[in-house]
């Protein structure tokens, strides 16, 4: 082999080399943004899960009748809060497992709101007011970071599978990651009967 | 016939007069943008003269204080039917809050709604809670709005987080440059001015060192210029050496100066004042606040 020749073929190396650890790096870096991200999602969610009790206890005092709908609340948060998913590793199925789980809790937690309204002295209480104006703020800081994961997973993906990124993706071990999508049937509007 | 038409236009007119302005989150004009002093975007003429001048008044003496930026937008219709995200998207767009302490706090009232919306950013979240804005709201707001006092709901409301805000005990304080940036910035000057002028003593004791018997001991006594040119003169240093008595001499270049000394440009017009506007800080939300119907 030419003296010359090797010097292409290392000169084609160094920069092949260069190329793969921007790639890494790029790569690296998006995905610590989607982790971060994750973190503030279950944020959140721990934030509702921590309101429950309390929440619990109140209508409790109120609505004696309502023990089903109590304690489904209590179970749906017992099962959501057994289930930790590692934001570095998730596989589709925890993924799935875990928003499975936290829908759950939103729709029993709705079902209590929507009881509570036959309960006008539960309604004009004050601790109760203020826990489901919490409550709702929750929901909303629930939906702001689930967007801002939504935006940063989608960024990443895009990434991962363009190319020439999608060459090295795989051989550096990053794959497209999960994303929320709108529970099936929440942009329909219900269908209000008399 | 004539009956009929007329029946027509005047439903065709009611209609138009009924209906009121609807605003995307682009349309909603941003008054801080004009005028820094201004706080309070009132489109639809909903707010009083007098409303508005207070309520700029209060968030201008806080944003001051640098305890709070507010924003209020009081409009007739939002495109859409969720407040929240309409007013989510309106203050985030904006940026109202600082940029580091996220200190906002955005105040939407949709009168065809029947909606008061409070949206806090990151910073606020602890001072003023979903709870405390929601019974601002029952307290301060909600009665007057329902009866179409908007005005009054409005600032009684803004008053109210007015004095929760400055009743705070901790400073959200911080605009270009936080307390503890500049001093930071100070050590840093002066750490590298102590820097050189250890080189510079460092030096001059490296130039004492005389060279037979190695003390740092040399000391200049003569100094005489030998010859000139025209652009410098050429000067002999004796030095001697005060613990062995070695003595040495050393000549030295001094360039003379030549005539017109350059001191710099002269001062031009500084940046422009920040009291004419240019928006909000930047700030961010996160979802907090807390909203109410009435």
């Amino acid at each position: 082999m030419k003296k010359s020749t090797v010097t292409i073929v290392f000169v084609v190396a160094i920069v092949v080399a260069i190329y793969g650890v921007v790639i890494y790096n790029n790569l690296a870096t998006a995905s610590q943004e989607v982790e971060s991200a994750w973190a503030n999602v279950e944020t959140q969610y721990q934030r509702r899960s921590d309101l429950i009790p309390n929440l619990v206890n109140t209508v409790k005092g109120y609505a004696t009748h309502e023990s089903e709908t109590l304690e489904g609340v209590v179970a749906a948060r017992a099962k959501a809060t057994s289930i930790t998913v590692d934001g570095a590793n998730m596989t589709a199925e925890q993924f799935a497992e875990f928003t499975a789980a936290q829908g759950e809790v939103t729709s029993a937690l709705g079902r209590l709101i929507a009881v509570a309204e036959n309960y006008p002295d539960l309604k004009a209480n004050q601790n109760f007011l203020e826990l489901q104006s919490q409550l709702e703020g929750t929901e909303n800081r629930i939906a702001v970071e689930r967007q801002r994961y939504n935006e940063v997973v989608k960024a990443f993906n895009k990434s991962v599978v363009t190319f020439p990124n999608n060459l090295l993706a795989s051989l550096f071990g990053f794959s497209t990651k999960e994303f929320f999508v709108a529970q099936q049937g929440a942009d329909i509007a219900p269908v209000v009967e008399f | 016939m004539k009956q009929k038409l007329t029946l027509l236009a005047a439903f065709l007119c009611s209609f138009f007069l009924c209906s009121a302005r609807t605003y995307t989150v682009e349309q909603v004009p941003n008054v801080q943008i004009a005028n820094a002093s201004r706080y309070t975007s009132n489109p639809d003429g909903i707010l009083s003269e007098q409303a508005v001048a207070a309520i700029d008044r209060a968030c201008d003496s806080l944003h001051t204080l640098g305890r709070a930026q507010i924003a209020v937008v009081a409009i007739e219709n939002i495109d859409g039917d969720e407040v929240f995200q309409f007013a989510f998207d309106l203050f985030s767009a904006w940026g109202v809050g600082g940029q580091k302490s996220d200190n906002g706090l955005g105040i939407l009232l949709v009168t065809e709604k029947r909606e008061i919306r409070f949206v806090t950013g990151y910073g606020l979240e602890g001072v003023i809670t979903d709870a405390l804005c929601k019974r601002i709201q029952q307290q301060y707001m909600v009665s007057h709005l329902s009866a179409g006092d908007y005005s009054t709901g409005m600032v009684e409301g803004v008053a109210a987080v007015a004095r929760v805000v400055s009743g705070s005990e901790e400073l959200l304080n911080e605009e270009d440059m936080s307390q503890t940036d500049l001093i930071i910035f100070i050590a840093g000057c002066i750490g590298f001015i102590l820097l050189l002028i250890a080189i510079i003593l460092i030096a001059v004791w490296m130039s004492r060192k005389c060279p037979k018997c190695g003390k740092h001991t040399l000391v200049r006594t003569t100094s005489v210029k030998i010859s000139s040119t025209r652009q410098y003169d050429i000067m002999l240093h004796t030095y001697r050496c005060s613990n062995c008595g070695h003595s040495k001499e050393q000549q030295e270049k001094i360039y003379k100066s030549t005539g017109g000394v350059y001191s710099g440009g002269g001062r031009g017009f500084g940046g422009g004042s920040s009291s004419f506007g240019g928006g909000f800080g930047g700030g961010s939300f996160g979802g907090g606040g807390a909203g109410s119907r009435f």
